[in-house]
């Protein structure tokens, strides 16, 4: 068994997270919660401030970069929230980042989501994979074709094309549910380890 | 004018030239465009800042009120002071701190994302009936990656991890596929009613 106060902390830490889910909320829990918040939480106005003390303040104090002065006034302007008569000032700083939000995000889909993924679909159909890709794809974005017309035409004998898309739809939720849950399941096993190898020290377990 | 006029303006105003500096080759436009895209990192830190602030209210409100488990709020100050005070006092290199992050923050964090093995276990219980077909395939897939990427996968068939791994890169490509447009499609849309000013909630709040 570890001698490292350190082990023996974060061990506690870890079992008290785990009591969560082993028996239910209970005071351990919490102030383990709480502490982790805690230091989270400062751990973000330590990293802003200091983001904002090297990306704004200095170049703009010291470097004499004055078109900082902007962003930093809208930063600021943040705050007026706080501030009962100014709150709305903040609104022009969420306007202004919502908007550049907005347009990266919009020139952003149009070439990953769109014009990517359907480029990559455009396969030949010279191998059984090429062929469930394209048919997937086909008929999975049948599947979300709302309008009337488009639900009236797919009734009848082509109806079993949104059907189709349904499965393949499953298919890919299964396998997405399928893989997270492995990548879930392996940090769990990474804490189960740490208390096994690192604090009770059994090492020839595995 | 101020409280709303003003702010929609600038989203329409901003949004138009971000998309516009993309499509249209002038020099002028991108540099704006991307002056402004420049500011944004900036500006998140003080949205981090505000964040906490408003984290800080939340549980100042439950210690001052005296709320059922307030002296948790307690704890969670007590340790948010600790950081804060030798981060911003003595940096965030010195072993004080290292030990807030090392020891307390990183065990807890990913003890938390490893405690979602259990609730995943506990949604897989109820979600993974073969009711019908739909289920039926979720049920399947989902069992069929998750064996291919076991130890014990191997045993129960040499293959099983080649089926796993097929799963995943033909059919379940073409699903992802389909999402990504589909919700390529609705995000386009989001993002040009935000552009023009028809979406306004960002807007909302703070009268």
């Amino acid at each position: 068994m570890s001698t490292s106060p350190d082990v023996w902390l974060a061990a506690f830490l870890t079992l008290a997270m785990f009591s969560l889910a082993i028996y239910k909320e209970n005071p351990v829990y919490r102030v383990a919660e709480h502490a982790f918040i805690g230091i989270g939480a400062g751990h973000a106005i330590v990293t802003g401030i200091q983001s904002i003390q090297t990306s704004g303040w200095n170049p703009l104090v010291k470097d004499g970069e004055y078109a900082l002065i902007i962003p930093m006034i809208l930063g600021l302007l943040l705050f007026t929230k706080y501030v009962k008569p100014v709150s709305h000032l903040s609104r022009i700083t969420m306007a202004i980042v919502v908007a550049t939000g907005a347009g990266l995000g919009l020139r952003g889909a149009v070439q990953a989501q769109l014009l990517n993924q359907i480029s990559a679909t455009f396969l030949s159909l010279n191998s059984f994979n090429n062929l469930i890709i394209v048919l997937g794809f086909v008929v999975g974005t049948s599947y979300f074709l709302f309008t009337k017309r488009y639900t009236r035409a797919l009734e009848g004998p082509v109806g079993i094309l949104p059907k189709l898309g349904r499965w393949f739809l499953m298919i890919a939720f299964g396998a997405s549910f399928g893989n997270a849950s492995m990548g879930f399941l392996s940090m769990l096993i990474g804490r189960a380890l740490f208390l096994v190898r690192d604090w009770l020290g059994i090492s020839n377990l595995f | 004018m101020l409280k709303r006029t003003l702010p929609l303006a600038l989203t329409v105003f901003v949004g138009f030239l971000i998309v516009f500096e993309y499509f249209v080759d002038i020099p002028a436009l991108h540099s704006a465009g991307s002056a402004i895209t420049g500011w944004m990192p900036l500006i998140q830190s003080f949205a981090v800042v505000t964040g906490t602030i408003n984290l800080i209210a939340v549980h100042g409100h439950s210690v001052r009120t005296k709320r059922q488990g307030w002296y948790y709020s307690l704890v969670l100050f007590v340790f948010l002071a600790a950081t804060v005070i030798v981060g911003l006092g003595q940096g965030t290199t010195v072993p004080a701190y290292r030990f807030l992050y090392d020891k307390i923050l990183i065990p807890c964090s990913s003890t938390m994302a490893g405690m979602t093995a259990f609730f995943i276990a506990s949604a897989s219980y109820r979600a993974f009936r073969a009711t019908n077909t739909d289920s039926a395939l979720l049920l399947i897939s989902a069992g069929l990656v998750m064996l291919g990427r076991v130890p014990i996968g191997e045993f129960v068939s040499v293959k099983m991890p080649d089926v796993a791994q097929w799963i995943m890169d033909i059919p379940s490509m073409a699903g992802q596929r389909v999402f990504l447009v589909c919700a390529g499609i609705g995000y386009i849309s989001l993002c040009l009613r935000t552009i023009v000013g028809i979406n306004r909630t960002h807007l909302s709040g703070n009268e």
